[in-house]
């Protein structure tokens, strides 16, 4: 079975939701709700770079800003 | 035609009929479903005499209508054409029933004629009969093997009869089959066969929509049948003309994608006929014979080219094979190293219908044909047959036992809807093409408890005195273990532990370790299982990925860690204050097999484990009860079977080491304890249905069987076995909290499926274009919900690629993709098809083969690895085998590198057996062929060999020779080196204490030789224990690793 996700010739776009969550995007399939383009349309390789570089804290925003309120 | 037959001719086949003879042979009792029938309607007085010397005359001027078919001693087929051939002609008057009841007649009479099978020795391999309705209304029916004639040959036949009956005028002479044959011996075959290859270059699998419907027998197909309206049918001529491509290259697309959504296949093949009539052999329109030929059309999807696009490269890409259509299906098969390549056929009925010609054949007056109907059929589960006119005729026939009707008419649906698309929307990229089916949105999550420590505290709450742990003799209460768990989590907090860090936990099964797990979820730290049996390398590099802030362990020295980092299990403080703790805070990180050759840590939430323990709670019975708790805890599955008894107010009974996999000893806890659930794997369940003791697991009421595909023959075992029991499987992974589907089992046939949902929790089958799979079709699993973890820890790229944007749950969801494929049933049920990818399950355990072979590839001398699952020989279970090269100039050797391999990674993760070869086997598209593979060889003894000396050797030689299935085995053969593992040391402990050798599996392990077990028995007869194991190895010189890894080994959950 072919996943989309792992076609290494297909072209992707970066997505990111409100929690500041990642996710690789197949440029072929409409954009879901709740999820904006950051990167893209570019090949597999370059939206994983970003992804590596942009995505420095995996905490959910809202967790993360939360825990910066309580220390406050 | 008066005189004895002779053989006229003798002459080779076309590609086609050999196909179709090997279908008839394969199953001479059976349908052949090669058996066509044509039924002409005629209206007008109908001479019989002038009519069967019609007949004659036609068989005498075709000699291939004359052939026998006959294998030659070579196993060659040939046709052998015989100079006459009995007349066949028979004769139904049907005039004397009433007019009602004639047309019933005929049908019964066909349906009859039908089951009559040819024998190919015996020609003509064709049958004539005339049914006379009345003086004006017959029917003419002929009868023939699909050898003789194609459909474009009908009606030139039909034409001729007719003029043989209408006038005594001689027809032009027949072009003779044996031209056609014998251009055919004349082409290319060598430029052909590279044409396919490179037409077929990098395909990795066939397309199959019934991959187990190949050993069933024949059927006669059913049929459903629709016509476009006249309006659509020009339109689509039209539509088809614009874009400079065929109907037949533009159905040939659409079924290409169809096909791409029934396997989940972006690199599908389909099966298409073609006339053949376009062989350079003059007058070969007008030729009687079988010239058509059935070929893969291999179509490459690519998700965001526009449909049209998609149709002018498939045209272009056709083009190239136009002149070696001659090759046929096996030869093609064969060039390109496949044994099979398609199981769906389309075949677009081009040729001319020859109205006229019979009309005029006929005369004016008199006798007139006013009705054709066909009736043929092929071997393939699904055939698309179009039939060009004024309005295009859509044929799906199917064989009723692979596909029922429901299923086809859903996929008549599809292509409908594909059809119009093409119409009105050429532009759409293919993975936007209709028909969209409609997700109901997600209910919202509802979440109950928020985190672990507040599930387990409520607990104490309603259930302070109740037992919580037992092991031994210990018993631990709700209240006594809450209270130690406050004062380590109190030691935790103090000591810097907290929300967002990470505490491991590297002690074995004991309450320390239950105390220590809960302290964790109570400082609000994620714990970290560590088996302390896993080998030192593989530890440190658990510790180096997490950095936990605390290690709580018994032994620093031993782990290899810094002591500022340890805290003892014992460690105490007063309970004081806790920080707050959200549902998104870590609850675990638990490490899994990495296709790189690295472990990956996944981070689960709080929320996740929460939701998956309450659910959990459901799992046992309504009076307490007592879980038993196995699994490894390395494992998201020993996690949430610890804890999950721990949350439901039952008790959690330890095992240890031993009895996780002898059935004998995890029969004495389950008795001692009176477990009523028990989880396992299904390898397990084999051996606890094989050999547990009688009466034994009376108490059990609820097994769970986790980890890989229950087959449905052990499902019914157990539950005969025990019968009061029930039986639930689970699904799921580190990933979402370790279970995601259930399913009680239900005595339903073949591998139990994964089930429905949990609480909390939204499963979804999607295609290659993210789309939903439907009912029936493989398409690959995603989870969303509250059990999905954060991600992969440090990994934000590999978590971005597996845990994606969910198009189908509310806004801004995620979905983890398992990698797992699946199809669902009607009512929403997930069965397993296996995996996408490379990754194994053995005996539950997640395995990257990338990760061993990554591990080989680092040993000195390795050139390249490779790992595969196997199942060699009938009950035996799916075993690791790594397949080893060496770079130039090295020696290895295959003992060594398992050692080797064993000092590095956990047990589950060794190889049972390395085989070494020269070089791999590559498939033609240059990929491993796995088939290739030998199976590893445990005979070869000659060096080691030495016989038995005392009884009990003896007796033990013969044992594992009989278990390890050798011819032969000596005194100091290794158990583990030649082919045995932890299920055939149950087998070969039991063999023995029926002997009436005192073994417990354990013993095997430890003394793994014949010499090594006679000596350790009680009452020793044997001599002196041998300072050497049969490769040299002195036993006593294995590390502390090796040893705890053999140990480890043990645990098969």
């Amino acid at each position: 079975m072919a996943n989309p996700f792992d076609d290494d010739s297909g072209v992707f776009r970066v997505l990111v939701n409100d929690e500041g969550q990642y996710s690789l995007w197949p440029d072929f399939a409409p954009v879901p709700d709740g999820w904006s383009t950051v990167h893209g349309p570019a090949d597999r390789a370059a939206c994983l770079d970003h992804i590596e570089r942009h995505w420095t804290d995996m905490r959910p925003r809202s967790l993360a800003e939360a825990m910066r309120r309580a220390e406050d | 035609m008066a005189g004895r037959p002779v053989v006229e001719d003798v002459l080779p086949l076309s590609p086609m009929q050999e196909g179709m003879v090997f279908h008839a042979l394969y199953d001479e009792q059976g349908h052949d479903v090669y058996t066509g029938q044509m039924t002409l309607r005629l209206e007008g007085p109908v001479d019989e005499l002038c009519l069967s010397a019609a007949v004659a005359k036609l068989l005498a001027r075709h000699a291939n209508l004359r052939a026998a078919f006959r294998t030659r001693r070579s196993g060659r087929p040939v046709q052998v054409i015989r100079s006459t051939v009995d007349l066949p002609w028979q004769v139904t008057d049907l005039s004397a029933l009433p007019p009602t009841e004639r047309e019933a007649a005929l049908e019964r009479l066909l349906a009859e004629d039908r089951t009559q099978r040819f024998d190919l020795a015996r020609p003509p391999l064709v049958r004539f009969r005339l049914v006379t309705f009345d003086e004006r209304d017959h029917r003419l029916v002929i009868s023939s093997h699909h050898l003789l004639w194609d459909g474009w040959s009908a009606p030139v036949l039909v034409r001729e009869l007719f003029q043989l009956y209408a006038s005594d005028r001689a027809l032009p002479r027949v072009r003779p089959y044996r031209d056609y044959l014998a251009w055919l011996a004349r082409r290319d075959r060598t430029a052909a066969e590279q044409a396919w290859r490179n037409a077929l270059t990098g395909l990795d699998e066939p397309s199959l929509i019934a991959p187990d419907s190949r050993d069933l027998p024949a059927e006669e197909p059913h049929r459903h049948v629709w016509e476009l309206p006249e309006q659509d049918t020009e339109a689509l001529t039209a539509a088809a003309r614009t874009r400079g491509v065929t109907v037949s290259t533009v159905l040939q697309g659409l079924w290409a994608i169809l096909l791409g959504r029934l396997t989940g296949r972006t690199d599908v093949v389909l099966g298409a006929t073609v006339s053949g009539r376009d062989a350079d052999v003059p007058g070969i329109e007008s030729m009687v014979g079988l010239f058509i030929n059935t070929l893969p059309v291999r179509v490459r999807l690519r998700p965001a080219e526009p449909l049209a696009d998609l149709l002018t490269r498939l045209q272009s890409e056709q083009s190239a094979l136009l002149d070696h259509r001659h090759l046929g299906l096996a030869d093609i098969q064969r060039a390109t190293g496949h044994t099979v390549l398609f199981d769906t056929l389309l075949v677009f009925e081009s040729y001319p219908i020859d109205d006229e010609g019979i009309a005029e054949a006929l005369g004016t007056e008199g006798l007139r044909m006013t009705g054709v109907s066909v009736h043929d059929a092929t071997h393939y589960p699904l055939t698309l047959t179009a039939l060009p006119g004024p309005r295009l005729t859509l044929t799906l026939s199917h064989r009723p036992s692979v596909l029922d009707g429901e299923a086809v008419g859903r996929i008549a649906d599809q292509l409908a809807t594909l059809i119009s698309e093409f119409i009105q929307h050429p532009a759409t990229p293919v993975a936007r093409l209709g028909p969209r089916t409609a997700i109901e949105p997600p209910t919202p999550d509802e979440i109950p408890h928020p985190t672990v420590r507040a599930l387990f505290e409520d607990q104490v709450a309603r259930t302070p005195d109740a037992p919580a742990v037992l092991h031994g003799d210990t018993t631990l209460t709700y209240a006594e273990l809450d209270a130690r768990a406050d004062r380590l989590a109190a030691a935790l907090l103090a000591r810097g532990a907290g929300p967002e860090s990470v505490v491991a936990v590297a002690l074995p099964r004991s309450p320390d370790l239950v105390i220590a797990l809960l302290a964790v979820l109570k400082a609000g730290a994620a714990c970290m299982p560590v088996d302390p049996g896993y080998p030192r390398d593989r530890i440190a590099l658990m510790l180096d990925d997490a950095r936990p802030h605390l290690v709580i362990c018994e032994d620093a020295r031993q782990l290899d860690i810094r002591r500022e980092s340890v805290c003892p299990p014992d460690a105490e403080a007063a309970p004081g204050p806790r920080p707050p703790l959200s549902p998104d805070h870590p609850a675990y990180v638990i490490f899994t097999s990495g296709s790189t050759g690295r472990p990956k840590g996944v981070i689960g939430t709080q929320k996740a484990l929460a939701n998956r323990l309450h659910w959990g709670r459901e799992l046992g019975s309504d009076a307490t009860g007592v879980r038993v708790s196995k699994s490894p805890l390395s494992f998201i599955d020993g996690l949430t079977e610890l804890l999950g008894a721990l949350v439901a107010g039952d008790a959690v009974a330890l095992a240890d080491d031993e009895a996780t996999g002898d059935p004998k000893a995890l029969a004495a806890l389950s008795d001692r304890h009176g477990a009523t659930l028990l989880t396992a794997v299904p390898s397990l369940y084999t051996t606890l249905v094989e050999s547990a003791p009688r009466d034994a697991f009376a108490t059990v009421r609820t097994w769970i069987s986790s980890g890989e595909t229950l087959p449905g023959e052990l499902a019914a075992a157990l539950t005969r076995r025990w019968p009061h029991a029930r039986l639930i499987n689970l699904y799921g992974c580190s990933e979402a909290a370790g279970d995601s589907l259930i399913h009680i089992h239900d005595g339903g046939e073949g591998a139990v499926p994964l089930g429905r949902p949990i609480a909390g929790t939204r499963v979804h089958v999607l295609d290659p274009f993210l789309r939903p799979s439907s009912v029936g079709a493989t398409g690959e699993l995603y989870l969303a919900g509250a059990g999905l973890a954060r991600g992969y820890l440090d990994q934000p790229a590999r978590t971005a690629e597996r845990f994606v944007a969910d198009p189908y749950g509310p806004p801004g969801s995620r979905l983890y993709r398992t990698g797992d494929l699946a199809r669902l049933r009607a009512d929403g049920t997930v069965e397993f098809l296996g995996r996408a990818d490379d990754q194994l399950k053995v005996r539950g355990f997640r395995v990257e083969p990338g990760e061993i072979e990554a591990a080989l590839r680092a040993l000195p001398g390795v050139g390249g690895a490779a790992v595969v699952a196997r199942e060699d020989s009938g009950p035996a279970p799916r075993r690791l085998v790594a397949y080893v090269v060496a770079i130039a100039g090295a020696s290895l050797d295959a003992l060594a590198l398992r050692r080797a391999l064993a000092e590095r990674l956990p047990a589950h993760l060794v190889p049972w057996a390395v085989v070494i070869l020269k070089e791999l086997p590559l498939t033609p598209s240059g990929k491993l062929d796995r088939r290739a593979l030998p199976a590893p060889d445990f005979t070869d003894t000659a060096a080691t060999f030495e016989a038995p000396r005392t009884e009990p050797e003896k007796v033990l030689c013969g044992l594992y020779a009989e278990v390890l299935g050798l011819d032969r085995v000596g005194v100091h053969d290794d158990f583990f080196e030649r082919g045995g593992d932890s299920i055939v040391s149950v087998r070969l402990a039991d063999r023995a204490r029926r002997a009436g050798l005192a073994l417990a599996p354990r013993d095997i392990f430890t003394h793994r030789t014949p010499a090594g077990l006679a000596w350790s028995l009680p009452d020793e007869t044997a001599p002196a224990p041998q300072e050497f194991t049969p490769n040299g190895a002195p036993l006593v010189s294995l590390s502390q690793s090796q040893l705890d890894n053999v140990k480890a080994r043990w645990r098969t959950r």
